[in-house]
C-alpha cells in the first residue's frame, strides 16, 4: 500500500517513480532461481554469491544508499530508503549479509568519532565492499557487554591486545574487526573500554568458525594473542569506546527493518497461506477449513499489518525528532516475537512434512521457507542485537523511567 | 477544518484540550459519585461537550456538524476511556449520528443529526439480539410489513448504550426479505426499555422491547437492499469506538502502574527494579505503541473506504484494531491489577473501573474472536472454498 509512504513523505508521486524503477531493477537483475542455486551451497559459494550480489546492488546505488555523495552514497533520503528496501523485499531479494557490520556498524561508529584521516582511510573501502566484522561479545560478555575482558595495553605508538571474541560472523573474509577492548582496569566497567580498527590479517588473530544449531557456520570465535594495533586505529578518545559503540544504533537500521517487516508479510505470512493451502488435518480436512486455525491466521494476519505500521509510526518519528530512541527496542521485541509466533504456528500446522531435514538456502535468513527450519532460525532474532530481557529492560527503565535492579555487592559498576 | 480534515497539529490540539476538560469536568471523583446514578451522566458535562463542538466533529455540514472526518473525533474517543468517563457521547453523536447520516433516506439525517450536534436530543442504536451479540446474523428485532408502506416492530434489542437517556432510537430489525432501519422516538407506543446492570457502571446498557411499534414510511432509513450495508457500517464504526476506548484506558492504566511500581518498596527496593514487575510494563508498552497504530490504521480505513458496504481493507483494519486492542487493553489492566497486588483488589482503587470499562468494550460490537475469524474470512475467503482444490 504505497498510502504509508505518501504518509511519510512530502510526495507520494516522487516515491512512485523510485518505487518503479526499484521494481523493475529487481525483476532484471534478481535471478529467479537465487533460491534453488543458494540451497545447499558452501561457504565458497556463499561468498561468491553475496559478492556477486553486492556488485550488483552498488551499480544501482542501493548498496550505501543513504551515504553522502562524496563518500559514494547517492543521499537517499529516509522516506526514499524505506521504498527501497520494501521494493527489494518485494521482490525476494537476497539478503546482503557479508557487508552488514561495515555498512549498518563500522562506517556510523567512524562518520560519528572518527578524524579525517580516519574516515578517508576506511569509509573508501568500506564503499568499494571491504569485509568488516565486529568484535564486541565475548565468552563472558553476552547480555553484560560492558563487562567484556579482552585488554588493550599501551605500548607507545601501538596497543598490544589480548582476549577472545565471540559470534564474530564473516571474521574469515573479514579485512578489518571493530574491537572493544579494555584499557583502564580501574575504572567503572564502560569507562574504562576503547574502540579499535583491528586488521584482521594482524599476526596472532585466529579465526575458528562455530557452526550454529541448523549446521551453518555464520559466525566465529576470534582469538587475539599479542595483536599489535597501531594507536592511530583508535576511533574516538581513548577509555570513550562505549558511547563510541552505541552511537552506531543509527536511523538507517531501523529503515532497515522496513524491508524486514515486507518480508515478513510476503515471505513469512503469505507464504504461509498459499502453502497451508495444500496442507490437511490429520482426518485429511483441509487446514484452512479450521476454524482454530483460521482465528489463529486472522489474529497473526493482522499483527503482521501492525508491525509494517508500527516501522512506518518510527520511521516518521526519525524523520521528524531524529533518533529512533528506546521504541526501537519495543520494535525489536515485536518483531522477533511475531517472527517466532507465526513460524511456529507455521510449523506446527504443517506437521511431519514440515519436518524433513532439507540443506538451507545460503543469503536467506529465517525465511527459507521451511518453517520449521525458520522457526528454530527465529532465535537469532529474540537472542541477538540485544536479547529480548535486556531488550525489555531498556523499555522499562528508559521508556518508563523505572529503576535498574541493584548490583549484587563487590559487582564492578 | 475543511472536508480533507485536521491537520495533525489540530488533532493534537483537540486532543489535550479533551484531556484538560476531562480532567477538570469529569474527575475520578464525578465518575465515581455517577457509578450509582440513575440516570447515568452528568448533563452539565454533556452541555459542555455540546458547546465544545464534539457532538459534530464527524457530521456533515449539511447536518449542522464541523465536516471533519472520524479520524479527527478518533482522539477525542480515546480522551473519554483514558478518563472512563460516562457519557452518551460516543452512542449518540459518533454511533447512531453516523447510522443517520450513512442512511439512504436523507430526511432523517436533515431532522434529527443537526439536534445531535446542537444538544437539544439524543439518539442510540438498537439492534443486538439475545446475548448482546451483533452481527447481521443476529440481529434482535423483527419487522413486518405495516401500512402505507411502513412498518411494524417486534422483539428484543439488548445492550442498547444509553438507551434511557435517548429521545430517538436507530432500530435495525430483521425480517424475511432482510434487514431494514427505523427512526423511532423512545416514547412511542410499544416500546419499553429495561436498564442492564453490567458490572462496567461508567455505561449505561439496556434493552428495548417493542411491541406492535409502527414505523411509517418516512421513518424507514434503509429497507431491506441497504439495511445490512448500513449495519456493517454501524457495527464497524462502533468497534472502531470501543477500540479506541479501550487504547486511552491502555494508555493511561500503564503511566498509572508505572507510577505506582516506582514509588511502591518492598524488600528495600521499588517493586519496579524487579524484572517481573519491570518485564510485563515493557510488554505492555509495547502493547500500547502496537495498538496505538492499529487504532489509527482503523479510523484511517473508516474515512478512506466508502462506508457501504463493507470492504475487504476496511474489515482487516477494523476487525483487527478491535480484536487487538480491545484484547490489549483487558490484558494490561489485568496485569495492573497484579503489579498493584491488594491494592489493586479494592473497590476504593481505581483499577476496577478501567479493567470493567475494558471488557465491556471487549465484549460489545463483536467478540475478539469473532473478530479474527472475519479477518481470516476476508483473507481466505469463506471457509469451505479454500484450501479444497489443492488438498483433494
Amino acid at each position: 500500500m504505497d498510502a504509508t509512504i505518501a504518509a511519510i513523505g512530502p510526495d507520494g508521486g516522487e516515491f512512485d517513480e523510485l518505487r518503479n524503477s526499484v521494481r523493475r531493477w529487481c525483476a532484471a537483475t534478481i535471478p529467479p532461481d537465487w533460491r534453488e542455486q543458494q540451497r545447499g551451497a558452501d561457504h565458497h559459494g556463499y561468498i561468491e554469491f553475496q559478492r556477486w550480489w553486492r556488485d550488483r546492488l552498488a551499480e544501482a546505488g542501493y548498496f550505501i544508499p543513504h551515504w553522502p555523495r562524496e563518500w559514494g552514497g547517492v543521499e537517499m533520503s529516509l522516506p526514499e530508503q524505506v521504498v527501497l528496501y520494501e521494493e527489494l523485499s518485494r521482490g525476494d531479494a537476497p539478503r546482503l549479509g557479508i557487508t552488514q557490520v561495515s555498512v549498518f556498524n563500522a562506517a556510523p561508529a567512524i562518520i560519528h568519532a572518527g578524524s579525517p584521516a580516519q574516515k578517508q582511510r576506511y569509509l573508501p573501502a568500506i564503499a568499494s565492499g571491504e569485509i568488516w566484522c565486529q568484535g564486541f561479545s565475548e565468552p563472558n560478555a553476552g547480555s553484560d557487554l560492558a563487562g567484556l575482558q579482552t585488554r588493550a595495553v599501551r605500548d607507545g605508538d601501538h596497543y598490544v591486545v589480548n582476549g577472545q571474541k565471540i559470534w564474530t560472523s564473516m571474521a574469515r573474509e573479514a579485512e578489518q574487526c571493530i574491537l572493544l577492548a579494555r584499557t583502564d582496569l580501574d575504572a567503572p566497567k564502560n569507562k574504562g573500554i576503547s574502540f579499535f580498527v583491528m586488521d584482521m590479517r594482524s599476526p596472532g588473530v585466529e579465526v575458528r568458525p562455530i557452526k550454529n544449531l541448523v549446521g551453518d557456520s555464520e559466525f566465529c570465535e576470534t582469538f587475539m594473542t599479542d595483536v599489535v594495533i597501531p594507536a592511530e586505529n583508535l576511533i574516538g578518545p581513548e577509555h570513550g569506546g562505549w558511547a563510541v559503540s552505541q552511537a552506531t544504533l543509527g536511523s538507517e537500521r531501523a529503515v532497515a527493518l522496513i524491508g524486514l517487516a515486507e518480508l515478513l508479510r510476503r515471505n513469512g505470512r503469505d507464504f504461509l497461506l498459499t502453502a497451508a493451502a495444500a496442507w490437511t488435518m490429520p482426518d485429511g480436512s483441509p487446514v484452512l477449513d479450521d476454524s482454530a486455525v483460521r482465528e489463529a491466521i486472522g489474529g497473526l494476519y493482522g499483527e503482521v499489518e501492525i508491525l509494517r505500521l508500527v516501522l512506518t509510526r518510527m520511521v516518521t518519528n526519525l524523520l521528524h525528532h531524529g533518533g529512533a530512541g528506546p521504541e526501537a527496542s519495543v520494535v525489536k521485541i515485536y518483531y522477533s516475537e511475531l517472527l517466532q509466533r507465526l513460524m511456529r504456528f507455521a510449523s506446527e500446522l504443517h506437521g511431519p512434512a514440515g519436518q524433513l531435514l532439507r540443506p538451507g538456502v545460503s543469503s536467506s535468513g529465517w525465511e527459507t521457507h521451511d518453517f520449521a527450519r525458520d522457526f528454530i532460525h527465529s532465535y537469532s532474532w529474540t537472542i541477538g542485537g540485544g536479547t529480548n530481557e535486556i531488550m525489555r529492560n531498556i523499555v522499562g527503565e528508559q521508556v518508563l523511567g523505572l529503576a535498574r535492579e541493584p548490583r549484587p555487592e563487590g559487582a564492578r559498576r | 477544518m475543511s472536508a480533507a480534515g485536521m491537520s495533525s497539529i489540530e488533532r493534537a490540539e483537540l486532543c489535550q484540550t479533551a484531556r484538560r476538560v476531562l480532567v477538570d469536568r469529569a474527575p475520578m471523583g464525578r465518575v465515581r459519585a455517577l457509578l450509582d446514578d440513575p440516570l447515568g451522566h452528568d448533563p452539565v458535562l454533556y452541555a459542555d461537550l455540546v458547546r465544545l463542538g464534539w457532538t459534530g466533529i464527524h457530521v456533515p455540514d449539511a447536518s449542522g456538524g464541523s465536516d471533519g472526518l472520524f479520524a479527527d473525533v478518533a482522539g477525542v474517543l480515546t480522551e473519554l476511556g483514558r478518563a472512563v468517563t460516562a457519557t452518551p457521547l460516543v452512542s449518540s453523536a459518533i454511533i447512531a449520528a453516523n447510522a443517520l447520516v450513512l442512511a439512504p433516506n436523507t430526511v432523517a439525517a436533515a431532522t434529527v443529526v443537526p439536534r445531535i450536534v446542537d444538544g437539544t436530543l439524543m439518539a442510540t442504536v438498537a439492534f443486538a439480539g439475545p446475548g448482546g451479540h451483533c452481527s447481521a446474523a443476529t440481529v434482535g428485532p423483527r419487522w413486518t410489513a405495516g401500512a402505507d408502506g411502513g412498518v411494524v416492530i417486534d422483539g428484543e434489542a439488548t445492550f442498547v448504550l444509553d438507551a434511557a437517556a435517548a429521545d430517538v432510537l436507530v432500530v435495525f430489525a430483521a425480517g424475511e426479505d432482510g434487514i431494514i432501519a427505523a427512526v423511532v422516538d423512545r416514547t412511542d407506543g410499544g416500546i419499553t426499555v429495561v436498564p442492564t446492570a453490567t458490572l462496567d457502571q461508567t455505561r449505561r446498557p439496556a434493552t428495548v422491547r417493542f411491541d406492535r411499534v409502527a414505523v411509517r414510511s418516512e421513518g424507514l432509513l434503509a429497507g431491506p437492499v441497504d439495511g445490512t450495508g448500513l449495519l456493517e457500517a454501524t457495527v464497524d464504526i462502533g468497534a472502531t469506538a470501543m477500540a479506541l476506548d479501550s487504547f486511552g484506558i491502555a494508555e493511561v492504566v500503564v503511566e498509572r502502574t508505572a507510577d505506582y511500581v516506582k514509588q511502591r518498596f518492598q524488600f528495600g527496593r521499588s517493586i519496579g527494579s524487579f524484572q517481573a514487575i519491570k518485564h510485563r510494563l515493557a510488554d505492555a508498552v509495547m502493547l500500547v505503541e502496537t495498538s496505538r497504530v492499529a487504532v489509527d490504521n482503523a479510523a484511517a480505513a473508516i474515512d478512506l473506504e466508502s462506508p457501504t458496504p463493507s470492504s475487504r481493507e476496511r474489515t482487516i483494519a477494523v476487525a483487527t484494531a478491535k480484536a487487538y486492542v480491545c484484547d490489549a487493553a483487558v490484558t494490561i489492566c489485568g496485569d495492573s491489577l497484579q503489579s498493584h497486588g491488594g491494592i489493586g483488589f479494592t473497590w476504593e482503587h481505581d483499577t476496577h473501573l478501567y479493567l470493567k470499562r475494558a471488557m465491556l468494550n471487549q465484549a460489545m460490537f463483536g467478540v475478539s474472536s469473532w473478530q479474527r475469524r472475519r479477518v481470516a474470512d476476508a483473507v481466505l475467503g469463506p471457509i469451505g472454498q479454500t484450501g479444497v482444490n489443492r488438498a483433494g
